[in-house]
């Protein structure tokens, strides 16, 4: 029973009607949560946190450079697993949701390089080294351009989409590179201080407003890709005849 | 009120950068649903426009 109520609400999901009125809904909600964890975020990062004893106050900025990692290869991940539903069940909204993602994957990788490059520069004496987590960050900015790259090259969307799902899925090797690399390769990227199983390595006064920050982005992610997704759909269905009774209405 | 930290400028440039991003990750579906929105309006004008014009109506 149970099981036929998400199966069935999972299919209404697919439907263009449903998605729009649940993508026009929800992003406001998405939004304030996102204000609201990420006003306490950082007020406890700038004001509550005390500095580290090593890195001074320079630590501060590993609240957006690491929330903003994370991040980054969520939304891979994510990007990923609606690239098999596009692929597999050929669900046109799970097409627009993973190609859409790319464009935020995109900015939360080059947030976190260019925090991460900024924090370098005090604390390594250089803004940039070719290390393995750098490099391997550096490669799935390329990997997310080129998804969108590819996307944007074909007339008929859903050709492209195909094709990008493709690369997608190609380009999921590097999310275990990007996390692994600093156990394979002796780097000067510092290794893993939280872990989800075992001992983090990271003082839990510290702790607070990462978690804050971590949040907020999980929201700010969902309310981007719901409010790209509404309007790729429209641009997709325009000459369908629920859009045009919806801007109908709108006029 | 502003904390003048050690290592400010790298503090305060990361948060601005930061701010950017997100400002935009914001904006950006707004800005393009009200243009997708103009656009569809045009066209759906253009196309009742185009639509031979009945006189009995």
């Amino acid at each position: 029973m149970i099981w036929t109520t998400l199966k069935v609400g999972f299919h209404r999901l697919g439907t263009p009607q449903v998605f729009y009125r649940l993508s026009t809904v929800l992003p406001p909600w998405l939004w304030a949560g996102f204000i609201v964890c990420a006003a306490i975020g950082v007020y406890q990062a700038l004001y509550v946190v005390p500095p580290d004893y090593q890195q001074g106050d320079s630590f501060r900025i590993l609240y957006v450079h690491v929330p903003a990692a994370w991040q980054a290869m969520a939304t891979y991940v994510v990007m990923a697993v609606l690239a098999v539903i596009a692929l597999v069940w050929r669900i046109r909204i799970a097409e627009i949701m993973a190609m859409v993602s790319a464009p935020i994957g995109a900015a939360m990788t080059l947030l976190c390089l260019a925090t991460g490059s900024i924090w370098g520069r005090p604390m390594w004496g250089t803004w940039w080294a070719w290390d393995a987590r750098l490099t391997s960050m550096l490669v799935l900015l390329f990997i997310y351009l080129g998804i969108m790259a590819l996307y944007a090259a074909y007339e008929d969307h859903r050709k492209g989409a195909r094709v990008a799902c493709l690369l997608i899925l190609v380009g999921l090797i590097n999310i275990p590179i990007i996390h692994f690399s600093v156990e394979w390769w002796t780097t000067l990227h510092q290794g893993a201080t939280i872990r989800f199983f075992g001992e983090s390595t990271m003082h839990p006064s510290m702790l607070p407003p990462l978690i804050w920050m971590t949040v907020a982005f999980k929201f700010l992610f969902a309310a981007a890709l719901l409010g790209r997704a509404r309007n790729e759909l429209l641009l997709q269905d325009r000459s369908r005849n629920w859009v045009k009774t919806l801007m109908l209405k709108a006029t | 009120m502003i904390p003048d930290f050690n290592y400010a400028p790298f503090v305060w440039s990361s948060y601005l950068i930061a701010a950017l991003v997100i400002a935009w990750q914001m904006v950006q579906p707004w800005l393009k649903h009200r243009q997708v929105q103009n656009e569809l309006r045009e066209d759906l004008v253009a196309q009742q426009l185009e639509q031979p014009h009945d006189p009995k109506t």
